[in-house]
């Protein structure tokens, strides 16, 4: 599926400013970013609720914009079930096939199956106010899958879930996804989840895709500040950087003595280092200096809050199995970047992010 | 791509087209012209406010809308009080004879609001049962004649919409939300005044919207009981039944007053209302709470102290019928005399006022159920126009519709005066505001996203409108359509104007016979229309399978 320069208009606002993703067969592809970002408004747009204002989205190569939305063939998940309240759940799963015609038979087999594939064949015939929301979730996605559509699409179906019933959930999701194959778009907002759940991930800002990768791409090399903030805990620091005759730059973050950098970098950057590519040794002269502000022992790891000469607070991780003993508060120490792990962005003129 | 290619207009495109088309012949075209009329000097024809200064400067009209306005708000005000307590009650504790509570209730907006007036007179009027009564032990009552009357009559008549609006509400709302404040320790008063009364005063306020309306439009009751007082309603279908031939010039500036006081009203409700559009998810209804012995009685008895006196019309009306008269005089003794003048003489009546009553109701519930989605779910321009048309009858007393359709309708192309689709016409103006208030309530608690789900399970939008959000609406609709059947079978004031030799209904045989003093053939037709209704919501309450006749 292709999406090419989507976009989106409410009046004077554009919600979604000229998106571009290509998702492949049967992937686990998610959207994540803040809220109000435009993920739904995106989602709708493939589902067909939202129109198009610009640019175009096509199924295996076919314009789908002008396709009305009951003949996209695609299963959706919504936040909050839609789940109809005034049929069994096993009415509410046949719904889709008995929109195709499905013949009887047929139709009970595949209705089980899904209901079996989501272990809620317990609940066939109770009403959807008897379920809980978990369960009820499962009932929507039965529902969606049992129509064997070209594309999944799913807006945060786990928002409304307890925390563990939410890790199992997503877990089942995976399952599921892997076992049939079934191309999926995921919405969310919640990081860990993304990372945990996707093939490749989306990263939306303000209407913008920022970033399309792996989870550890995304992690790893986030390519803008904003991604590197977003997912995981980024500290970032200023720098100048001038290029070496030699090959790469030379860079000298905040105040400390010049560190060698490949790639070439001119002017003010932006560094982005995550708190476990930091390294602590007692304080020297010439290195990132200051002074530890908070301990947090968090058992494999401690956390560090650490604020630098010059006032900017950072966060440091020390492994557990790295180290013998933990850091008093108030000692002085010095940060020593991982420079493989290290990530520059090119100061635009807004400074640091916080 | 061909960007030119011709789509068939959708569903719902078509559905605006034709409802657009029927507003435009059946609303605006007879109102405008109705209105547009006060507009002009009533001697040279020239566009002027001379009507109006009129109007002000004559203290025997400008008294009249003040009067109005006043007898409007204290109804309103304590219907509330009334309504809300009692709708409480029976939807949340396990109080006694809920059934019999709620018919009592559904039968008290029964009867026309002249034959509860007309019953009260009975009652506490100068020569009254209880009026008499209490003179003989030295007691002397106050007045029922004037505004204590009016406003006593008009309560009891119109808090069962309170009623029934507000116990359809608590009915619907998602119990989790009583639950979440309750868990976040809110004891159950104060949870009713921050969570449950605010989610449902939209529908309080729709309700309340419907008694004010109700209370400024009627001419019945305050040409009963209020003598004196006169009330704009009263002044507008007297100048125009003396001006019939005439020139009708100030009962259409009178018309014009009252409807745009009646507008105000209605614009500053629909802005409360679309403040707090609130959207609840239905799944869990909420738990009737167990009471222990005593507090159940003392509920019960309320409730049922409170149904029982808005009944107390209906029982004398009752009463009345079976009593032995001799031409206008009660004299002692039961009979079925009353009864058997009626059989012969005005069966035919009886017969219109189902048969007309039915066609109108079916049509406005599918008129309802097309609207109300147009209007929540397919905002637009053009929805509101139709909103604000559709709803615009709230406001027009029935007398004014009357008089806006025989003048419009009563030459070619459309020559209907005297017909039965004239009557149609004007009980569908008059009460499908009523069916468009439930069914809009009912579809701004539908999740929007059901439909979302149906459209992505492959079925076509229309297909899916009726397959989901009709269905869901159903429960809706039968509460409006009730509420809209009995008050259509009691129609009076546009019938009034609006029937022929072979077009006169019930109501307006036993208007025709309180005037000839026949009171008891009065009494035995409104009893007839009573035992009517209670028939048809029996009937009713098995078609719609044993759902409860409310929601
Ligand atoms: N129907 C609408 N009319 C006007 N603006 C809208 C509408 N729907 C969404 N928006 C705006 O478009 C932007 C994107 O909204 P969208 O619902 O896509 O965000 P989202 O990323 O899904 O957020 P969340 O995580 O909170 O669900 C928001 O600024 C929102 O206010
Ligand atoms: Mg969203």
């Amino acid at each position: 599926m292709v999406i090419n320069n989507v976009v989106k208009k409410y009046g004077d606002t554009t919600a979604v400013k000229g998106v571009q993703l290509s998702i492949r067969k049967g992937e686990f592809f998610t959207i994540l970013g803040p809220s109000g970002c435009g993920k739904t408004t995106l989602l709708r747009m493939i589902a067909g609720f939202n129109s198009i204002d610009e640019g175009e989205i096509l199924f295996d190569g076919k314009r789908i914009n002008d396709v009305p939305a009951h003949l996209r063939n695609i299963g959706m998940v919504f936040q909050n079930y839609a789940i109809f309240p005034h049929m069994s759940i096993f009415k509410n799963v046949a719904y889709g096939l008995k929109a195709r015609k499905v013949p009887k038979q047929e139709l009970e087999a595949r209705v089980n199956e899904a209901l079996e594939l989501m272990k809620i064949s317990q609940f066939r015939d109770r009403d959807p106010s008897q379920l809980s929301g978990g369960q009820q979730q499962r009932v929507a996605l039965a529902r969606a899958l049992v129509i064997r559509p070209v594309i999944l699409l799913m807006d945060e179906p786990l928002s409304n879930l307890d925390a563990k019933l939410r890790v199992e959930m997503r877990n089942a999701i995976k399952k599921i996804q892997r076992e049939l194959g079934i191309t999926t778009i995921y919405v969310t907002h919640d990081q860990e989840e993304a990372l945990a759940v996707s093939d490749r991930i989306a990263v939306m800002n303000q209407g913008r895709v920022e970033q399309i990768g792996t989870p550890q791409d995304i992690y790893m090399k986030p390519a803008t500040p904003f991604v590197a903030g977003f997912i995981g805990t980024t500290n970032f620091l200023s720098g100048v950087a001038e290029p070496h005759p030699g090959g790469g730059s030379v860079l000298r973050i905040e105040n400390a003595k010049t560190v060698t950098v490949p790639g070439v970098w001119r002017g003010r950057v932006i560094v982005g280092l995550r708190p476990e590519h930091l390294h602590l040794t007692e304080a020297r002269e010439g290195e990132l200096t200051g002074t530890i502000t908070l301990a947090t022992f968090l058992g494999d790891f401690i956390n560090y809050e650490i604020e630098l000469t010059g006032g900017k607070t950072i966060e440091v991780n020390e492994y557990t199995k790295d180290t013998q003993q933990i850091r008093m508060v108030g000692q002085r120490v010095s940060v020593m970047p991982d420079l493989a792990r290290m990530n520059l962005y090119p100061d635009e003129g807004e400074g640091v992010p916080a | 791509m061909n960007r030119l290619k011709l789509r068939a207009p959708s569903f719902w495109t078509i559905t605006v087209i034709v409802l657009t088309a029927l507003v435009i012949i059946f609303l605006v075209y007879p109102f405008a012209s109705l209105f547009l009329k006060s507009f002009f000097h009533p001697k040279t024809g020239d566009v002027s406010l001379v009507n109006y200064e009129k109007f002000f400067n004559t203290p025997y009209y400008f008294n009249t809308l003040k009067r109005s306005l006043l007898v409007s708000t204290v109804t309103t005000v304590l219907a509330v009080l009334l309504g809300v307590p009692v709708a409480y009650i029976t939807s949340r504790f396990n109080v006694w004879g809920k059934p019999v509570i709620n018919v009592m209730i559904i039968l008290s907006m029964l009867s026309p609001p002249f034959i509860g007036a007309y019953s009260w007179i009975l009652l506490l009027g100068r020569n009254g049962f209880i009026t008499n009564l209490m003179e003989k032990i030295g007691i002397t009552m106050p007045t029922i004649y004037g505004f204590f009357g009016m406003v006593l009559v008009f309560t009891l008549k119109l808090f069962p919409y309170v009623y029934l609006y507000v116990h359809g509400a608590l009915g619907s709302i998602d119990s989790s939300l009583e639950e979440a404040a309750e868990s976040l320790g809110m004891n159950k008063l104060r949870r009713m005044l921050t969570v449950t009364f605010p989610v449902i005063m939209p529908t309080i306020s729709a309700a309340a919207l419907v008694v004010f309306m109700t209370s400024m439009a009627d001419f019945g009751t305050p040409l009963l009981i209020g003598e004196g007082y006169k009330v704009l309603p009263v002044v507008v279908y007297e100048e125009y039944m003396s001006d019939i031939g005439g020139d009708a010039i100030i009962a259409s500036t009178l018309s014009t007053i009252i409807v745009l006081c009646a507008v105000v009203v209605l614009f500053l409700q629909k802005a409360y209302v679309s403040r707090r559009n609130y959207r609840m998810s239905f799944l869990r209804p909420p738990q009737v709470q167990k009471l222990p012995f005593g507090r159940r009685l003392v509920l019960t008895a309320i409730a049922f102290i409170v149904a029982f006196a808005a009944m107390l019309p209906q029982f004398t009306v009752i009463v009345t019928s079976f009593l032995k008269t001799r031409g206008p005089l009660f004299v002692a003794g039961f009979s079925l005399d009353s009864y058997r003048q009626i059989g012969f003489k005005l069966s035919k009546n009886i017969m219109n006022t189902f048969l007309f009553s039915s066609i109108a109701i079916v049509l406005m519930i599918l008129l309802g159920l097309l609207l109300s989605y147009i209007i929540v779910r397919r905002k637009s321009r053009m929805a509101s126009f139709l909103d604000a048309a559709a709803m615009f009858p709230y406001v027009i007393p029935g007398a004014v519709i009357g008089i806006g359709l025989v003048t419009a309708f009563n030459r070619p192309p459309l020559l209907l005066t005297g017909t039965m689709a004239i009557l149609i016409v004007s009980y569908i103006i008059r009460k499908l505001p009523f069916v468009l208030r439930s069914s809009t309530a009912i579809l701004q608690q539908i999740d929007p996203s059901i439909e979302e789900a149906s459209i992505s399970l492959g079925v076509p939008p229309m297909k899916t409108f009726f397959k989901t959000t009709a269905i869901l609406m159903i429960p809706g609709l039968i509460s409006g359509g009730i509420l809209s059947w009995v008050s259509t079978i009691n129609e009076l004031s546009s019938t009034l104007i609006l029937y022929a030799g072979n077009t006169g209904t019930i109501s307006v045989a036993i208007f025709n016979e309180i005037f000839k003093d026949s009171f008891g053939t009065a009494a035995a037709l409104a009893s007839i229309l009573s035992f009517a209704t209670v028939i048809s919501l029996a009937v009713f309450n098995k078609v719609s399978g044993g759902r409860s006749v409310l929601m």
